[in-house]
């Protein structure tokens, strides 16, 4: 079982593209083919991951891991998500070190920077789809926005974007304000 | 901002709390680490600065797997070689682990505890905001017209037609390279 957990999650790791979100999609169907992953323990994972921090596809990893293999199941799966990454940067660092002063190598890394900042706009958009309207499409929304939409959330959403942007507040001050507000406002 | 009077083994930890502190507090995901860890690695430790850190973040968005490790591989190894990027890994790596299996373990005495819940709901919101003042951050990066239609395009073809975000990065990057080539045919003859 440890060694099927390892191959399983080292395989995500090199076919999941894009990140946590899609590689969810992949876990229950990969997972239950190669160690038996029903979709009620996929959608405790889901639920789970939900007050797990850090990024989501070894929460993933480190939730089946450890179902299907008890604490050592966990370490391996985790082990096997992180392959990919030190295999494919370690290819990936020694072309850029070596031709980075390219033109167009420099035209490639201006462009997903810029890039980058279109999909963390498109990243905090589908966020607030799944935190602050409350599980209800855009038309039961708009018909009831007082009953649909989080507005406590909106509330911690928007003082933190002000407090960072316009008075330079740090990210963890901000954080912790969350925190005590989610207490006294969402629980 | 790199000081070269730094030791390479405080290098090394610096790495690795920088990484663990910012992981620690992204409760959606490895995106919402991107602002607390600008500021860890460029106010607070003076290793790297934003933008460098930045452009590895959309690297690590170039490749497969998880996006937060890649990008992080590449920032320590950068920083401190080899074990700069195993220092980096273990901070991302640890508090997912060890906050996940904390999780499984204890969820039926604490999952209940509604204060808990409110909190990482309320951090959960705060990095909406988080991940928005870093995309805001970017935008402000955005000189000439071709980076507003890179910015449009990559916003657009994610969140209205659900674009993979690997691809639509790889077809910015080539964008990229393109424009980079049509400078140097219009501008710069001289060079050929």
């Amino acid at each position: 079982m440890y060694v099927k957990l390892f191959l399983l999650f080292c395989k995500l790791g090199f076919v999941s593209i894009g990140g946590g979100y899609p590689m969810m999609a992949l876990i229950l169907q990969e997972g239950s083919a190669a160690v038996g992953l029903t979709a009620g323990e996929f959608a405790d994972m889901a639920a789970l991951e939900l007050l797990a921090s850090g990024p989501i596809a070894i929460n993933a990893a480190t939730y089946v891991g450890y179902i299907k293999g008890g604490v050592a199941g966990a370490a391996f799966a985790t082990l096997g998500v992180c392959v990919s990454p030190f295999v494919l940067t370690s290819i990936l660092y020694f072309f850029l070190s070596r031709f980075k002063e390219n033109r167009y190598v420099q035209g490639f890394l201006g462009a997903i920077k810029i890039a980058s900042g279109g999909i963390l706009l498109t990243t905090a958009g589908i966020l607030s789809r799944n935190i602050l309207l409350l599980d209800h499409t855009i038309g039961e929304v708009l018909a009831a926005p007082l009953e649909n939409v989080q507005w406590a959330g909106v509330l911690i959403t928007v003082l933190c974007a002000a407090a960072i942007l316009k008075w330079k507040a740090s990210p963890i001050l901000m954080i912790l304000v969350s925190a005590v507000l989610g207490m006294l406002l969402l629980s | 901002m790199e000081q070269p009077s730094k030791s390479q083994s405080r290098k090394v930890r610096e790495i690795f709390a920088a990484y663990f502190f910012s992981m620690l507090f992204a409760f959606t995901g490895g995106n919402a680490s991107l602002s607390l860890l600008q500021q860890q690695m460029d106010d607070k430790y003076h290793l790297m600065d934003r933008e460098k850190v930045l452009e590895f973040f959309a690297l690590g968005q170039a490749l497969p797997g998880v996006i937060s490790l890649n990008a992080g591989i590449l920032i320590g190894r950068d920083i401190a070689g080899w074990p700069g990027g195993l220092a980096a890994a273990a901070g991302i790596i640890a508090p997912a682990f060890f906050g996940m299996l904390f999780i499984a373990l204890t969820y039926n005495y604490i999952g209940g505890v509604r204060y808990i819940r409110g909190a990482i709901q309320g951090i959960r919101s705060a990095s909406i905001g988080l991940i928005l003042t870093s995309g805001v951050a970017i935008i402000r990066l955005a000189r000439r017209r071709t980076d507003w239609a890179l910015l449009v395009l990559a916003f657009a073809a994610t969140m209205f037609f659900g674009w993979n975000i690997l691809a639509v990065i790889l077809l910015c990057g080539f964008l990229g390279i393109l424009e980079a080539a049509w400078k140097r045919k219009g501008n710069k003859p001289e060079c050929m």
